[in-house]
């Protein structure tokens, strides 16, 4: 199996603050990671680094064996990787189908016009939104922008799928409906690196956990032991537990 | 059936328009040439400061360049070819201005295109004085204002034409979508610097070509009358009171205050610039999102008040 992403000492300073610190690893394609650690440890700015938002201070990344650490955003985004954001981002002014038709148009092999209508409505029956395309996005419930946010990154055809918090604030029953459409995802082979505090998802979805800690990388392996390793215990819950 | 009957209003619309000279005198002539040029500096305005948020007060700056470049060139080349030449010159400037300055928001993109108007008013009075050695320049053409009336006709129902055309293609998507969020935007692969650019450029040079147009009908040029920043300000004022992201918002903004304006300035000369400023207020307190908007959302509201009225 080729790397698909590839990741070497990646370091993001904010004036004095070392927020990732030389992180390293790579995701072979079809798998899915969870990137765990506490609060402020850094897993949202490695994948903000990943998805463009935010430039490297230092490091590489790679999208098979291609170097799109520095690009602009969009560039990256053209290049196949996809992603949902922490704090649910819709737009406001747009429909539902609109919403996904944006991310429709403007990928590498780009849909327009009544093909990318059909293409929105098919991938929003996919996230369970089917027959909703003409709401206006604004009205829909937190878990509905939550779904419209994810067919959107969906339309993009990504080569790698980044969600940061994705299943977070849901209730149980929406938590259960979400993991097994994150399961469905995976299923249908797309590579998956999940930032997640959800342990029941982390532990359905994740075949292999990174875990991090104040910016550096402390575990990295099958998710059942990742999550017995000591230091990880160490870092969640303080020494007693270790 | 509905577009349509849109399409059939408008070219008869046109048609009625274009013909209007033949019934006018010149009173009336003149008011209809500076109503086509409100218009379409309007309509130009909102096709990039619409979608995309950034207020512009550059206008006055391309308009001048527009008349700068007839006043400079109309005794040397033809008049076709001075106009083309005067597009050029405003495309290029939309590009070096553009680049530069598309990456601020908000305010900074406020303040910074009003400066560059004054700034290049300054530097052509500067030029004039310090090389040439007059300030003035007179255009004599023999173009009459009829013709000058049915090219800005032409250049406003293009304009119109071009907004209509990229509210429906992929760019209107990319510009609604930068609007809303721009975060999201360069997420799902917009370039949002070149689409910004691009729809500045279009914008400016539209605008340059207004003032190109217009440049025979004063005769006399001079810096402090070409890039006078009142241009600017009933621009952004007529996009916004008719709604700067609608088709047909500035056009619905335009013809009002232009009026208005002309009336004001007939009757009180001497505080038109009060009632320009106490109206401007006005506007962006009572109505930040146009008239269209307004009318629709009371539209709205009467709807849904009926309903309830009716389950009850």
């Amino acid at each position: 199996m080729t790397a698909l992403l590839d990741i070497v000492g990646l370091t993001r300073r904010f004036g004095g603050l070392v927020a990732v610190n030389g992180v390293s690893f790579t995701v072979a394609r079809g798998e899915v990671v969870g990137l765990l650690g506490p609060n402020g440890s850094g897993k949202t700015t490695v994948l903000n680094m990943i998805s463009g938002s935010l430039k490297p201070s230092n490091g590489d990344i790679r999208l098979n064996g291609e170097k799109v650490s520095g690009w602009p955003a969009h560039r990256i985004a053209r290049k196949g990787i996809a992603r949902t954001f922490q704090l649910v981002r819709i737009l406001p002014s747009l429909s539902v189908a609109e919403n996904i038709v944006t991310a429709l148009a403007f990928r590498r092999a780009p849909l327009w016009g009544a093909a990318a209508d059909t293409a929105a409505r098919d991938l929003l029956a996919k996230v369970g939104l089917g027959g909703r395309g003409d709401e206006r996005a604004e009205n829909l419930t937190y878990i509905d922008q939550k779904r419209m946010e994810l067919a959107r990154a969906l339309a993009a055809d990504p080569q790698l799928l980044l969600l940061d918090e994705w299943l977070a604030g849901l209730n149980p029953t929406e938590l259960r409906v979400g993991i097994d459409l994150i399961a469905s995802l995976r299923d249908s082979g797309i590579t998956i690196v999940l930032v997640e505090h959800v342990m029941e998802a982390v532990r359905a979805l994740c075949g292999r956990c990174i875990v991090m800690t104040a910016g550096s990388k402390i575990a990295d392996g099958a998710t059942a032991d990742v999550l017995r390793d000591p230091q990880v215990i160490h870092a969640y819950l303080g020494a007693s537990h270790a | 059936m509905k577009r349509i009957a849109t399409a059939a209003g408008s070219i008869a619309l046109v048609a009625a328009l274009a013909a209007a000279p033949f019934f006018l005198d010149a009173y009336g002539l003149g008011l209809m040439m500076g109503l086509a040029g409100y218009v379409t500096l309007a309509t130009a305005w909102a096709l990039f400061s619409g979608p995309t948020g950034y207020v512009s007060l550059a206008t006055v700056a391309f308009v001048g360049i527009g008349a700068y470049c007839v006043a400079v060139l109309n005794e040397t080349l033809p008049y076709p070819l001075v106009l083309l030449i005067a597009a050029g010159i405003g495309l290029a400037v939309a590009l070096v201005v553009g680049l530069s300055t598309l990456r601020l928001s908000g305010v900074y993109f406020v303040i910074f295109t009003f400066g560059l108007a004054e700034l290049i008013r300054q530097l052509v009075t500067f030029y004039e004085i310090n090389v040439t050695g007059t300030l003035g320049r007179y255009i004599f053409l023999g173009i009459t204002p009829e013709h000058i009336y049915w090219q800005l006709l032409a250049l406003g129902v293009i304009t119109m034409l071009l907004r209509w055309w990229i509210g429906r293609s992929r760019i209107g998507l990319a510009l609604k979508v930068i609007g809303d969020d721009e975060v999201v935007a360069s997420h799902v692969g917009i370039d949002i610097a070149r689409t910004k650019l691009a729809l500045f450029a279009i914008s400016a040079t539209i605008m340059t070509l207004v003032g190109a147009i217009q440049a025979p009908r004063w005769t006399y040029v001079e810096p402090a009358i070409v890039f006078n920043p009142t241009v600017s300000f009933l621009t952004l004022i007529m996009a916004l009171l008719g709604g700067a992201t609608r088709l047909w918002g500035p056009l619905l903004g335009a013809v009002p205050l232009f009026l208005l304006f002309e009336w004001l300035s007939a009757n009180f000369p001497n505080h038109y610039s009060i009632l320009l400023g106490l109206l401007f207020i006005l506007i962006v307190f009572a109505l930040p999102k146009g008239v269209l908007s307004f009318i629709e959302w009371m539209w709205r509201r009467a709807r849904s008040t009926d309903d309830s009225g009716a389950r009850t």
